[in-house]
Parts: structure tokens; C-alpha cells; sequence
């Protein structure tokens, strides 16, 4: 009997090797190509696109520097087939070069399907696809605004939540298009008036409740007033006018592009054309009624807003939510 | 300074305006009272007889204490569905007069119009109120007895202060430590317990909020008497309350579009003037404190602070 067990042991061993072997040469196509179909990715392909993940983000610089012509992308919020929409809208990648804002994940109910897609992509065309950290690519925030949730619900456990809130901590926080247009997810910071001091901090960490790197991804502009004043938000401030004409001044940027706040109608400009808020999730938490836009900056650097709405797989896809799972099964 | 500052402020100057104020009826239901509470978005309201009189003050705290009697009242030990039923029935046969001030946590201690600011606080601190009503006597010929004006709220006096730092003096640049804000044991609930069971600790340990913590004991978010002010679209209100602390505050916090901070913290080394700010910009009442590793170490309340601004006062230091 011992001899049985033993035998079967070693052929299993022997099988998993291979396995380990296939599973170490990722599939990216075959995977997008499921992932377009609203298919999860098993536990261990997400810890290896993670793993990857890291090893080419971790090369990237806390302000990457982008080229034009670049389609920027604000808030999409786990909502899934309006992501699909914007690569119909904008272009397929790699023909389009995308970078994204943050807030991939939370409030949608596909906030999974959402980043392991825009993960894979940007494994498969790095220098097409630039993804910065916004407020909600973050341990606490996730597990108060759905993306945990929704991990345990569609992996049964919380390893595919942690390997992916491992990744949020290399993701760069800000960029810059063309030398002269700033991006970022939420604004700016009174501790980071000059860029060279954001390039110099330590990013790879959980967003923390204060200083520049919680600035950065909470700060709201405001037009009403001067200065930079804590946030109702509870993280970051809200900066005026003033801050920006200085931020600019400083920096010898002409233009700062950020998302983190929701607009009717998809995008807002402010300031006298120096601030732009691009917001990406139609229809937003399924109940806004509000548009989407994407910005595309072409080789000169002309700006064009596209605006659209949910798409119609957004309105009609809405999974069962789970309720109490304490609810008594007398319905069956 | 401080001390100028609030004793010439009338209380009946403070914002909100009197005209918007919200009462409820002693003959109204508990469904009616909940919905008047969460509409309105406030977390407490003056309960009047039939001659328009003050009887006391309802808030959320009230509405928890009654849900959990309901509950231990019915009984459950598993999740039988007459149960919740017969729970709906009794939530909405509760009326106003029943659950005013059942939390004993909300006595109705009022000052009259024409008093201060300095006056109004006071009386907050010494009888640990959420809320002073300010009543005055003037009436109609057809109305008698004392007519309440309007409630003098946290809130209200939070904001307050902090437009005015300033001049409170420059005490309040100093730390939280320096000041005297001790570290103390926390109320905290793991996230993966019952929302029910938080509500229950509420009740139990006499406070209006408690923190909600990870396995490793890190602050995940606040949870109040006040989250249960979003479940007023929520057909029924005792089934979100077996979901885990976890979910329940997801649902709950999702309910604002806008994105905010669940576990606002500080330091004791952060100026109490900063706290102040943070807190009337993101307008809550209750801060906790942290360590280097984010650990609880304490918390501070509005009660808190009110409390060191009196000690301030008194010992001759608000004539400055």
C-alpha cells in the first residue's frame, strides 16, 4: 500500500513540474483574449501576471515621461464593458497609446476582470500602456469600496485581492506628456510644490493617510478658493488657482491633467484651460446618468475631449448582487 | 480671547437656521422617524407633543437601542424568517414617544435663547450631550408651555471653532500629546463580526461609534448610530444588519458617490489646531488615534476637545 502511495506521489510530482513549466510561459493573448469575454483568469495565472507586473513596474520611475500622441483615460471604476468601449472608441491597443489615471478598481461590478485586462495589456505592450496609481489602488479603500468584496465572492478567498493590492504599491503616481502637460490622479500637494521632490519619494508602499503621496491621489481642485485647504475627503486638500499658476510657474509645465472627481459631462476644464479633470465611468456606480470622456492628445499636441456613455452591456449586465449570505434557503 | 470669542456669541446665532429645524411628533412611528431623520440628513430631532412642547430628543443611537431590544425581544437564535417579520411588525409599531432618549445617552438639558456660546458648551461638556436645545418662553397667546428654537449641534459648534482658531488662541498649535490627549483603550469590532453584534457593543459600552479592524488589529473605518442612516432606501432594515460589519459598511459607505477617507486618524503628535480642521472639513466627531505601526492606540472626540477648551478658559488662559 505504502509502495502505491509513494508511486502515485512521484508521478504526480513529475506532472506538476510540467505544469509549473507551461504555467511559467504566460499565455498574454490567450489571456486578454478571455479576459474581452468578461472571463476571470484562474488564482495562479493572476499571480503570475502580478509577479510580472512588479518586475517591469518596479523599473518604472515615480513621474514617467510620455510622448504624444497619447489617449488618456480617467476613473473607470471596475465597470468593465465601458472599458471595452473606450478601446472601441480610441483605438485598439498598441495602435493607441493609452495612459491611465487610476481608480481601475471599486463600485463596478467587475473590478476584477478590469485590472487583470489592463494588467495583461500593459504586460503585452509596455511601452503602449502607462498605468499611474490612483486613490483607490490601496488595501484600506478597497476593502471598504467593493474590490475585496468582489475578490471573495468570484475567488472564494482573499489571495487574488492580495496579490493585486501588492502591485497597486509599484504602480507611478504621476507622469508627464510631451515635457510639458502633468498627470496625476488627484492633484496637488503643499509638501510637493516641485516635481523633482515627487521624483525622489518612496512610492513603494500603502497609500498613507498624509503627506505628498496621499496628496497626489486625493487632492481636489477648487475654484471657489485660494490655497490649498484640507479635504472633505478626509485625505489631501483642495488647491485654487493660485497653486496652479505657481505649479506651473515652478515646474515650467503649461498644463495639469488629473481625474478623481466625477463630471456630468465626462470632463471639465478649469482655470483658464491649465487644469483639466478627465472622468472615464459612464453613467457612474450604475445610477449617476452622467457622460465619460477620454482625452487624445495627437503628435501636435491638441487636445480633443471624446465623450460617450455607458455602454449598453453596462445597463443590462447587472450579476446578481449577493445579499446576506445568512438568508434561510426556504426560497429553494 | 477664547473666552471673549464665546461668551459674546448668542447660541441662536449659530447656523443651521431656526426656520429649517426638524421635529418629529410623539404620535409618529418609528418608520416615520427614521425616514424624517435620514431624509433631512440630520442625526437627531426634537420630539413634540400635541401642544407643540419639547419631550425629549431622538436620534440614531435611540433608533439602535430599540432594534436591538426588538431583536433580543424576538428571540433569534437562527434566522427564522417569521422572526424578521414579526421584528418589521414591532419596528413599525415602535412610536416616537417610546424611543425618545431610550439610549439615556440623549437627555433633553436645554439653555434659553439669549444665552452664549461658552454657556451652550458647558452645559455639552458637563452632561457629556451630543446635542443643547435652546428653548424660549415668548409664545402666541394661543400656544403655552416652552417652544424649542433650535438644537445646538456638534457640528455646528465644531465648524464654528474651527473658523475661529485663531482666535481661540495659540494654545491649540500644540501637540495632542502636549495638551493631554491620553492614550485609551479603544472599542474596536473585527470586520468579519455581525453588523448586529457592533450595534449591540454601541449599546453595551455607551458609545456612538467604534472602530472596525483587519486581523492585525489595523483601523479599516468607523462605524456609527449614523451609517444606518443610508438604509432608508433599504426595504428591510434588520437583514443588513446580519451582513458582516465588513459588508455592511461597503454598502453603506458606497451609497455617496464621492470617494472618502473611512479611517480618518491621528498621531499624538499632530497640533490639536490641525485636528480641528480635518475634522470640520470632513465633519466628524471622532478621530482615532494611531501609533507608528497604525495601531489604535486612542481615540478623540469632539467631547474631548470641548473639554480642553473649558480647562483652557478656566484656568485663565482664554483671557488671552
Amino acid at each position: 500500500m505504502t509502495v502505491i502511495i509513494i508511486t502515485y506521489r512521484i508521478v504526480v510530482d513529475y506532472f506538476k513540474s510540467f505544469i509549473v513549466d507551461i504555467k511559467m510561459s504566460l499565455n498574454l493573448d490567450h489571456c486578454i483574449e478571455k479576459l474581452q469575454k468578461c472571463e476571470i483568469l484562474s488564482e495562479t495565472t493572476v499571480k503570475e501576471i502580478t509577479d510580472r507586473m512588479k518586475e517591469i513596474l518596479i523599473n518604472e520611475a515615480n513621474v514617467q515621461s510620455i510622448r504624444a500622441p497619447v489617449t488618456v483615460v480617467g476613473d473607470v471604476h471596475g465597470q468593465f464593458y465601458d472599458v471595452l468601449e473606450i478601446f472601441k472608441i480610441g483605438g485598439k491597443c498598441p495602435d493607441t497609446n493609452y495612459l491611465f489615471l487610476g481608480d481601475y478598481v471599486d463600485r463596478g461590478y467587475h473590478s476584477v476582470e478590469t485590472i487583470t485586462l489592463l494588467s495583461c495589456l500593459k504586460l503585452r505592450y509596455p511601452s503602449r500602456v502607462t498605468l499611474l496609481r490612483g486613490n483607490h489602488e490601496s488595501r484600506q479603500i478597497t476593502q471598504v469600496y467593493g474590490f475585496y468584496g468582489e475578490c471573495m465572492r468570484k475567488y472564494g478567498n482573499a489571495n487574488v485581492w492580495k496579490y493585486f493590492t501588492e502591485m497597486f504599491d509599484y504602480l507611478p503616481v504621476a507622469a508627464i506628456i510631451e515635457d510639458n502637460i502633468y498627470c496625476v490622479h488627484g492633484g496637488l500637494s503643499p509638501s510637493a510644490p516641485s516635481i523633482d521632490q515627487i521624483r525622489v519619494l518612496d512610492r513603494f508602499q500603502e497609500v498613507p493617510h498624509e503627506g505628498p503621496l496621499a496628496d497626489l491621489m486625493w487632492s481636489d481642485p477648487d475654484p471657489d478658493r485660494d490655497g490649498f485647504v484640507e479635504s472633505q475627503r478626509g485625505a489631501g486638500y483642495t488647491f485654487g488657482q493660485d497653486t496652479v499658476a505657481k505649479f506651473l510657474q515652478i515646474n515650467k509645465m503649461h498644463h495639469i491633467l488629473r481625474a478623481h472627481q466625477m463630471c456630468m459631462d465626462g470632463y471639465q476644464v478649469l482655470f483658464k484651460r491649465t487644469l483639466s479633470t478627465i472622468w472615464s465611468a459612464p453613467n457612474y456606480s450604475y445610477r449617476c446618468g452622467n457622460m465619460a470622456s477620454i482625452l487624445e492628445i495627437n503628435e501636435s499636441s491638441e487636445h480633443y475631449f471624446n465623450t460617450y456613455s455607458a455602454a449598453p452591456e453596462s445597463l443590462h449586465n447587472k450579476p446578481q448582487q449577493d445579499t446576506t449570505k445568512e438568508l434561510p434557503d426556504y426560497f429553494l | 480671547m477664547a473666552f471673549k470669542l464665546l461668551s459674546g456669541f448668542l447660541v441662536e446665532n449659530l447656523p443651521p437656521k431656526s426656520e429649517d429645524m426638524i421635529t418629529v411628533r410623539n404620535t409618529d412611528s418609528l418608520p416615520k422617524v427614521f425616514e424624517i431623520l435620514s431624509k433631512n440628513n440630520i442625526l437627531s430631532a426634537p420630539v413634540l407633543n400635541e401642544r407643540n412642547n419639547p419631550i425629549g430628543l431622538v436620534d440614531f443611537v435611540d433608533i439602535v437601542c430599540c432594534v436591538i431590544q426588538i431583536i433580543n425581544h424576538t428571540d433569534l437564535l437562527g434566522n427564522d424568517y417569521y422572526s424578521f417579520l414579526e421584528r418589521e411588525d414591532l419596528f413599525s409599531h415602535t412610536y416616537a414617544s417610546y424611543v425618545t432618549d431610550l439610549s439615556e445617552g440623549n437627555p433633553f438639558v436645554p439653555v434659553i435663547k439669549g444665552a452664549s456660546l461658552l454657556e451652550a458648551i458647558t452645559v455639552m461638556s458637563k452632561n457629556k450631550l451630543h446635542r443643547v436645545p435652546i428653548i424660549c418662553n415668548d409664545t402666541s397667546p394661543s400656544e403655552t408651555g416652552p417652544k424649542i428654537i433650535n438644537l445646538v449641534t456638534q457640528s455646528a459648534i465644531l465648524t464654528f471653532l474651527a473658523k475661529h482658531l485663531d482666535e481661540l488662541g495659540s494654545w491649540t498649535d500644540k501637540s495632542l500629546a502636549e495638551l493631554g490627549f491620553a492614550e485609551k483603550p479603544v472599542v474596536t469590532i473585527n470586520s468579519h463580526k455581525r453588523a448586529l453584534e457592533a450595534f449591540q457593543l454601541m449599546t453595551e459600552k455607551r458609545v456612538t461609534g467604534i472602530a472596525v479592524v483587519d486581523e492585525k488589529q489595523q483601523i479599516l473605518a468607523n462605524i456609527s448610530a449614523r451609517d444606518l442612516k443610508e438604509l432608508l432606501n433599504e426595504t428591510r432594515i434588520f437583514e443588513n444588519l446580519y451582513l458582516s460589519v465588513g459588508e455592511f459598511i461597503s454598502k453603506v459607505r458606497q451609497q455617496d458617490y464621492k470617494a472618502v477617507n473611512p479611517s480618518i486618524c491621528c498621531t499624538k503628535d499632530e497640533s490639536l489646531r490641525k485636528l480641528m480642521t480635518r475634522m470640520a472639513a470632513a465633519k466628524i466627531h471622532r478621530v482615532y488615534m494611531v501609533n507608528n505601526d497604525r495601531k489604535l492606540v486612542g481615540v478623540v472626540s469632539l467631547h474631548d476637545i470641548l473639554e480642553k477648551l473649558l480647562d483652557h478658559i478656566n484656568s485663565g488662559g482664554g483671557s488671552n
